[in-house]
């Protein structure tokens, strides 16, 4: 069995790290489209709202959470571009759910939800789903912040 | 086996006759063969093996004890004083028979196991897996102890994002809670998507350049809350944040005269909004950018 972990690392980058990525994933958008061009309101926004997740996934562990690992790599393949991971030491990717019934059924209902929520989560156990999700929900938090600050900054008169 | 350690054998047991000290010595000396083990420690155990003889019989127990004794040994050449009440998480053919022992011994006070417990830890880092003795009144299978692991892990980490969830202190209870973060978790989802529809929105209307303006702006309100924070936390964060602001958007815009509008910009917001909140959402940020275009 594994050995106890007595300190859970949640920490989070400042929210310098989050606007700088935000801001050069929004920069190098604006360089691939016209914007005098009457583009269609929703695809700039599905664009705006991916750039924010892989900015905020970037800015928040790059490739050290199972969660921007995911969201990383579901980004890429959307693009069909190639994500390339640096060998870790523990095998975390390769978790395999135990299909066994030592799970309470009571709060595997919600963990199935929480799993759906969180990226990534589909082949994770409970415990570790619940230290992505703390994670998770700062960086959200941070990026919410981040976006805030920008529009209020940005908003005409 | 020599007559000193029969009797000795003999004297600690409280009752019995000489056959048990018989096939005690017998075991004794099997395990001495395998280990070596002075009789003083061995002794230490028996007062521990031996009021079990009363209780449960005499070969159950025995048989317990041998393998409790053997098995321990076998894996660790240390000789510990107190084998028979440790439980480990090994293959389930010896765990059934150490379980049977860590029955006996939850049975114990409280304070023997606790000190065990102290006395074991320190003594076996190099071991991998967690050395953990039944609890009083609990059910000693290796999947219930397994089971309550998980279970207050699980316990464990549904404390900390308690904290992280507003409103939820008052909360008890897995399913309510986890109820809880769903929501949080959606409703920030929701947030992200608000505000990037709103950005979206937003941008084509600006005049000028957008990504200038945009830099320009989230200069200037970084540069609030570094100059805001510069005034309550420690001034490392200042330097460390010019750092940032100055590389990182060298390298995303080019033009080397923008730079200087940048400072210009960032000193002035240094100056000017010194006093004012954290909170962005300053109308007064678009007047300064104006002119300066």
């Amino acid at each position: 069995m594994a050995s106890a972990d007595k300190p859970i690392n949640t920490d989070v980058p400042e929210k310098d790290v989050f606007t700088l990525h935000f801001l050069q994933s929004l920069s190098n958008l604006r360089r691939q489209n016209t914007f005098n061009s009457p583009e269609k309101t929703n695809d700039r926004v599905k664009k705006i709202k991916k750039a924010a997740y892989v900015s905020m996934a970037r800015a928040a562990g790059g490739t050290n959470r199972l969660w921007s690992r995911a969201l990383l790599r579901r980004a890429a393949k959307e693009n069909s571009k190639v994500v390339r991971f640096p060998r870790r030491k523990k095998r975390v990717t390769c978790l395999r759910r135990r299909r066994s019934n030592r799970r309470d059924p009571v709060e595997e209902e919600e963990a199935e939800r929480l799993r759906n929520l969180v990226p990534g989560g589909g082949g994770m156990e409970t415990s570790k789903l619940m230290e992505e999700t703390a994670h998770y929900i700062k960086c959200l938090s941070m990026q919410v912040k981040v976006m805030q600050c920008l529009v209020d900054g940005l908003a005409p008169k | 086996m020599d007559k000193e350690t029969e009797e000795n054998l003999n004297c600690l047991l409280p009752f019995g006759d000489g056959n048990d000290a018989m096939m005690i010595s017998d075991f004794v000396g099997r395990f001495c063969d395998t280990q070596e083990i002075s009789l003083h420690s061995i002794s230490d155990n028996f007062p521990v093996g031996f009021p079990y003889l009363g209780h449960f019989g005499h070969s159950q127990v025995q048989e317990s004890n041998k393998s409790s004794l053997l098995d321990p040994g076998s894996v660790s050449g240390t000789g510990k004083t107190r084998p028979n009440s440790r439980k480990r998480k090994e293959s389930p053919a010896s765990n059934s028979k150490e379980e049977n022992n860590a029955a006996v011994a939850g049975k114990q006070n409280e304070t023997e196991k606790s000190e065990n417990k102290d006395e074991e830890k320190p003594s076996e880092p190099y071991k991998d897996y967690i050395h953990v003795r039944a609890r009083r009144g609990q059910a000693t299978d290796s999947h219930s102890i397994a089971e309550r692991a998980r279970r207050e892990k699980i316990s464990a980490r549904m404390k900390l994002l308690q904290d992280l969830v507003p409103g939820c202190n008052r909360i008890t209870g897995k399913a309510v809670m986890l109820d809880e973060i769903i929501n949080y978790v959606e409703s920030l989802q929701r947030q992200v998507q608000f505000l990037s529809m709103k950005l979206a929105t937003i941008n084509p209307r600006t005049e000028f350049n957008t990504a200038n303006a945009m830099l320009s702006a989230e200069m200037l309100q970084l540069g609030e809350s570094l100059s805001c924070s510069e005034s309550r936390f420690p001034s490392e964060y200042l330097p460390v944040g010019k750092n940032i602001l100055s590389e990182g958007f060298v390298q995303a815009e080019a033009p080397a005269f923008w730079e200087n509008d940048l400072q210009s910009i960032v000193h002035m917001g240094f100056r000017d909004y010194q006093q004012q909140s954290i909170n962005c959402s300053e109308p007064t940020v678009q007047m300064k950018i104006e002119p300066e275009r």
